[in-house]
């Protein structure tokens, strides 16, 4: 009896099984948690519904709330588009359905709150804090990057001060793991600040129900305003609701009526209504008419269940034999390391034109020479672009200065270059993927590149790599190693 | 001692433990940075951390233990249904007839019906005023500077205020309406008592399902248009050039 009853009490719903799926769904290349390398496949193209950050070691899928923030300083105006059209369609389909079912942040906030404390309970407080999201969602995701992004400086706003998904997926995992030992030396201020934030949210979560979603996360507040136009979700029948507020009571966010804006389709809510007032809405495809009225069938639910577990071990194994034996080996980096002499490569240079048809190796300029990784998507990369171009036009005689575009969208920096550098010493250079969609070059992997842009190193007069910046770097970081180099 | 206080008890201990264990952990975070900053290794994080590894298992071990008792144990909770006040209400006016009502009764109605207003208005003016504070200033690009760390510095203290002072009124207004929502239902009930009802039945309104339908399907055709817009022209190269590449920003690198 006991024993049944522990069953009972901790199967997991049909909810947590969905969520588990996605997170597993939306992390797959669990091999990327063993080795600290990202997935740069194509599926990356595509949008995970939730918040999961694209620089998780494990994550197939692009975030929603990154690449919207990164459309809106494109080039390439049909970013936005692409990235609206997705967020539209997730949102009229389900909602904020997706932050209950399909959102792996969401599952971890709930397991967080599963430890056992004494609770903060929703009250007008949280009701009206339930609102700061909005907030959020207008200052970070919208006017910053927009204003910055007008400028042409790409700037994640939410992502870069406030997601702690980042931070955790991305931040934590990626450091941990002795490849990516080079970017502990780029922690600074705005890495203790995330990390403050993320440990606050994350004990706020074991008291608070779902404190990021319900407070603090503006893709929820995004998707809550199609919650009552979504097709899928949760309804409530007028005629037969008699106002009880049970629904209410049970419910753990701050709903005003069920399937409002802060309603995240849990389904807690459908179970306990008198009336069944409450059902879930969908085309009748999904959903069996009725449905609420139906007996519970025993046989049926744990067919589902052994199916449900089948197919999650399935996942499994599939995303476990897929990320170790599908995937291709990288090549190791050589001739990286500071002392190291850097191997020879044969760099075409660009202009505003595209191509000169002159060709430089870094290593055998017999010149100081500084070799900066960059990108037009990339933020920090075109706000240090200047310092290099200093640097290039200061040391003209003693020091080559090449700043190499990466093999992912290296056919927009001729354009770039013509806007912004046309008459500039700083030689330019770009790199080709074997493959079109390949984000990284032959040579900026060679040189140790860990997928983070911007990256620089300094080589001296001999080739040999003597300095090795994993991040962005300001003038005088430059202006000192260059004047160290001379002397 | 019951089985609750019990359970209260070992609650309050973990939260204070917990609350502990984030405190030492961001200390030791703020740390690191303070007197390793440029010379971080695994090694001299790990040597940090270690200092809080105490603490992080004294919570462990509580969390464990806390799950251990509530696997065995099987309170069932009767649910408290949340009072409406406002559809209480609403469906208690229905029944009232007006000419019927004392005097005296209507006016104490009225009174606090006019403070509830007041109230809201008050709360919908600093919104108002707050917000358009606050849109002047996020909405002139004269104030960002090329930082964006000072310029997002710089208006953290405008963006706190102009959700403090509101977030403030809304909750000392839920608060209010809470408390005079519960005194016109007392009075309304008086009303009632003292033969205010009405003699008709209230027709109950059937809502309209046709916008909701119309707007979902044009927000579908939409999303789908503006989907395949993007894709034919290539949208998708960017987010693929972003997502595969480690966002340092995203991850609070830099």
């Amino acid at each position: 009896m006991v024993m049944k009853k522990f069953i009972q009490k901790w199967l997991p719903s049909k909810r947590k099984i969905m969520q588990l799926y996605f997170a597993l769904l939306f992390n797959a290349n669990l091999k990327g948690f063993v080795t600290g390398n990202i997935f740069k496949g194509q599926s990356k193209i595509l949008c995970a519904p939730g918040i999961n950050c694209y620089s998780c070691p494990g994550a197939v899928a692009a975030c929603p709330l990154g690449s919207l923030q990164g459309a809106f300083s494109a080039k390439n105006r049909s970013t936005l588009f692409y990235v609206a059209g997705i967020l539209l369609l997730y949102s009229i389909l389900f909602g904020r359905m997706i932050c209950g079912w399909l959102c792996p942040f969401g599952l971890i906030q709930e397991l967080a709150y599963k430890i056992k404390t004494p609770k903060l309970k929703k009250s007008p407080v949280t009701r009206i804090l339930s609102y700061f999201k909005y907030a959020i969602l207008v200052f970070f995701v919208f006017i910053v990057p927009i204003t910055y992004g007008l400028r042409g400086v790409p700037l994640p706003a939410f992502c870069k001060y406030i997601c702690p998904a980042g931070t955790i997926e991305g931040g934590l995992l990626l450091l941990s793991h002795k490849t990516n030992e080079g970017l502990l030396s780029i922690l600074g201020p705005l890495f203790t600040w995330k990390f403050l934030l993320m440990v606050s949210i994350i004990v706020g979560c074991v008291f608070i129900f779902r404190l990021f979603c319900r407070f603090i996360c503006p893709l929820g507040a995004l998707y809550g305003l199609f919650n009552k136009i979504s097709i899928f979700g949760i309804q409530v029948d007028n005629s037969k609701c008699t106002h009880c507020g049970l629904c209410q009571a049970k419910c753990k966010v701050d709903i005003r009526n069920p399937g409002d804006q802060e309603c995240i389709s849990c389904g807690e809510c459908v179970g306990v209504c008198p009336t069944k007032a409450i059902s879930w809405k969908g085309p009748k495809i999904f959903l069996a008419p009725n449905e609420t009225d139906k007996p519970k069938q025993k046989t049926a639910k744990k067919v589902t269940r052994s199916i449900s577990a089948v197919l999650l071990a399935a996942m499994l194994i599939g995303t476990i034999g897929y990320s170790w034996f599908a995937s291709g080996e990288q090549l190791p980096p050589e001739g990286n390391q500071i002392g190291d002499l850097c191997p020879g490569y044969e760099l075409e240079l660009i202009d505003g034109n595209g191509p000169t048809g002159q060709y430089l190796n870094p290593s055998q300029s017999g010149k100081i020479t500084v070799i900066n990784f960059w990108g037009t998507w990339c933020g920090p990369c075109v706000k240090e672009l200047p310092y290099f171009q200093q640097i290039a036009e200061e040391y003209a005689d003693s020091v080559t200065v090449v700043a190499i575009h990466s093999a992912g969208l290296s056919d927009t920096a001729p354009a770039y270059i013509a806007d912004n550098y046309p008459d500039s010493k700083l030689l330019f250079s770009w790199e080709k993927g074997a493959n079109p969609s390949d984000m990284d070059g032959q040579y900026y992997l060679t040189l140790g590149g860990l997928s983070a842009y911007p990256y620089t190193l300094i080589l001296d007069e001999t080739g040999v790599i003597r300095y090795i910046f994993f991040s962005s770097v300001h003038y005088e970081d430059l202006k000192n190693a260059v004047d160290e180099l001379l002397a | 001692m019951t089985k609750k206080y019990l359970h209260l008890l070992y609650g309050i201990i973990l939260s204070v433990v917990l609350v502990i264990c984030g405190i030492c952990l961001i200390v030791a975070c703020v740390d690191i940075y303070d007197f390793q900053a440029g010379s971080f290794s695994r090694e001299s994080v790990a040597a940090a951390f270690d200092t809080i590894s105490i603490p992080v298992f004294c919570c462990l071990a509580l969390v464990i233990v806390g799950f251990l008792i509530d696997a065995f144990s099987f309170r069932e909770t009767k649910l408290k249904p949340e009072k409406q006040y406002e559809t209480i209400l609403h469906n208690l006016c229905k029944k009232v007839d007006i000419t019927k009502c004392p005097p005296e009764l209507v006016q104490a109605i009225r009174k606090k019906r006019i403070w509830r207003m007041a109230w809201r208005g008050c709360t919908a003016g600093v919104l108002v005023f707050c917000s358009s504070l606050f849109f002047g200033y996020a909405l002139n690009a004269q104030n960002y500077p090329d930082d964006a760390n000072s310029a997002v510095l710089q208006a953290m203290p405008l963006f706190f205020t102009c959700l403090t002072l509101p977030c403030c009124f809304a909750i000392f207004t839920a608060y209010h309406k809470k408390f005079s929502m519960r005194k016109e239902i007392e009075l309304v009930k008086q009303a009632l008592a003292q033969g205010a009802a009405s003699d008709a039945i209230p027709a109950v309104k059937e809502k309209k399902q046709t916008g909701v339908i119309i707007a979902r399907y044009s927000v579908l055709v939409i999303a789908v248009v503006v989907l395949v817009v993007g894709f034919c022209f290539g949208g998708m190269a960017d987010v693929l050039a972003k997502a595969a590449a480690i966002c340092t920003e995203c991850v609070g690198l830099g």
